[in-house]
């Protein structure tokens, strides 16, 4: 039912990308976005496109998969090109309705945002595609670090972190059970008039509700029983190792940075 | 999900026939496909593959269904841990949504959950209480009655006695058989529990990973207990006992020993042929 979203879905791999430190990750993606704002030229564009491309390829992750994971998104992505080219008048008149008119200038800027929001979220499917949540929450952790001094609470908003990542995939196993646990009372989640379909979610919410509520107490109760106390003095077990490799991902994003600083017009 | 890295075919090549007021036991390991074949019994998943007939309805591979609703009101279908999917005010409004929800009227719904109440043996000044206030063996008759009280002709059962201590376990499965007879239902159990599939079905179906594997009254499953425990399975026990008796005394014993009650006969009648 949910086969489509795979927002923090990790899948087990041992390619280049899948071995990096988490920190080198997220600095490396961090990167790239800043980096996606520079281009604004067909060539630049392609540049980063290329980039996009070798590390999925390196990723060892399906293309298929991933085309997958963004299906959901594309609806965004045709209606920022839509407004855009609408919107931005520049350049030649293509040709006008009434009053509604399109320019060449538009289509063109228009391509250019929709390009830019797919780079950014076919570089982020591949973080978090190659990436376990818990080393994700890890890795933040240590970056955000020595915010600890301004009496940030940084292990707690990364336990957090990993707790919500941890029980999506719960949550829509059980959105799932209870749908159909519902359906087979005769809900129609599917059809019927808007309205309809609106009440249809109560059956759905408040059980799912009173569930997480349920469990929060069980794992805070369980948490409790295991002696946890917070990130002071807490040892890990997985440590975070920088390599050499962590160090070539991070400047070779810094690299395609400064190419895109020369190119861009 | 076909075409993904987690593809995986649950089901696989079943070919099964239920007589209308049968009651089935469907045993298993975990993850040997009980519960997804379960699920095909009322379109809640569809076959990718093959078709399905219960009474007049069709369920075929890539084909829609427009009467699914019709279809989920003649089967009906309890899940595991079924006190979850509770979430009205009142248990008498929560019990009333499936036949609200099958083109009832209010009267009628409420009146069918007056009459469905004492089936599962709860008060009638439950009615007005809110579900979650209910104790949790409570909540379980009310989730159940919300599912009889559209009166389903087959009834779906996956683990209902989950999380149930003995008693209540004994009680619900009581319940059922007496369901199963007064509305002479066709009834499908899903369980893990091989004393429950020996003591009330008359037909056991066995599956491992994804397949049928065997198929027919409880005496001649439980004849196998070595297949059976090549897939993680094993014969009532009950039947153990028997077994271990046969074995140190020497003796042959009945297969079919599938309660305490006839274990126990079994033994007095051993016991006084040895006395003679």
């Amino acid at each position: 039912m949910f086969q489509n979203i795979i927002i923090g879905q990790y899948v087990a791999g041992n390619s280049f990308i899948h071995d990096l430190d988490p920190r080198s990750k997220l600095t490396a993606t961090f990167l790239f976005v800043l980096i996606v704002f520079l281009a604004n030229n067909w060539l630049t564009y392609l540049i980063l496109f290329l980039a996009v491309l070798v590390a999925m390829l390196v990723s060892n992750v399906s293309p298929n998969y991933i085309y997958k994971g963004m299906k959901p998104v594309f609806l965004l992505v045709i209606a920022m090109f839509i407004l855009h080219a609408f919107f931005t008048k520049e350049g030649e008149l293509l040709f006008a309705i009434g009053w509604f008119e399109v320019y060449l200038g538009g289509i063109i800027q228009g391509l250019f945002i929709a390009f830019r929001l797919l780079l950014l979220i076919m570089m982020t499917t591949l973080l978090t595609l190659t990436t376990a949540p818990i080393q994700m929450t890890d890795g933040l952790e240590s970056i955000f670090g020595p915010l600890r001094r301004f009496n940030v609470p940084v292990h707690e908003l990364a336990l957090m972190m990993s707790i919500s990542l941890r029980f999506i995939p719960t949550l829509l196993q059980e959105t799932e059970k209870i749908m159909k646990a519902q359906m087979a009372r005769g809900v129609d989640f599917t059809g019927g008039p808007i309205t309809r379909r609106i009440k249809a979610i109560v059956p759905l919410l408040v059980p799912l509700f009173m569930q997480s509520f349920r469990r929060a107490e069980d794992l805070a109760t369980a948490m409790e029983a295991r002696g946890y106390r917070g990130g002071e003095g807490r040892t890990k077990l997985r440590e975070l190792v920088w390599m050499k490799k962590d160090t070539m991902a991070v400047l070779t994003i810094t690299t395609i940075g400064f190419i895109l600083l020369f190119l861009r017009s | 999900m076909p075409n993904t890295p987690f593809e995986h075919q649950a089901l696989n090549n079943i070919n099964l026939h239920i007589k209308s007021g049968q009651f089935v036991a469907i045993i298993g390991h975990t993850g040997s496909g009980k519960s997804t074949m379960a699920q095909h019994l009322n379109g809640l998943l569809k076959p990718t593959k093959g078709s399905i007939q219960i009474g007049d309805f069709f369920i075929e591979a890539n084909k829609k269904n427009k009467q699914l609703n019709k279809l989920r009101q003649l089967v009906g279908m309890v899940f595991q841990y079924p006190e979850h999917q509770l979430f009205d005010e009142t248990v008498e409004k929560d019990i009333a949504f499936g036949p609200l929800n099958f083109g009832c009227t209010k009267e009628e719904a409420f009146r069918k959950v007056r009459d469905i109440l004492p089936l599962v043996k709860l008060d009638q000044e439950l009615l007005q209480k809110s579900p979650f206030d209910l104790s949790g063996g409570q909540k379980r008759r009310v989730a159940i009655a919300g599912v009889l009280v559209n009166h389903p002709k087959v009834l779906v059962l996956d683990e209902p006695t989950a999380g149930l201590d003995p008693i209540g376990r004994r009680q619900m499965m009581e319940l059922f058989t007496s369901l199963h007879k007064l509305e002479s239902l066709t009834t499908v159990l899903v369980t893990h529990s091989m004393e429950f599939a020996a003591a009330y079905a008359d037909l056991v179906v066995v599956m491992d990973k994804g397949s049928l594997v065997m198929q027919g009254p409880p005496e001649e499953i439980f004849k196998f207990p070595e297949q059976l425990k090549k897939i993680g399975l094993n014969v009532p026990e009950t039947l153990q006992l028997a077994m271990m008796i046969e074995e140190s005394f020497k003796t042959e014993l009945p297969k079919n020993i599938f309660t305490k009650e006839a274990l126990v006969d079994t033994i007095t009648m051993l016991l006084k042929k040895e006395t003679i």
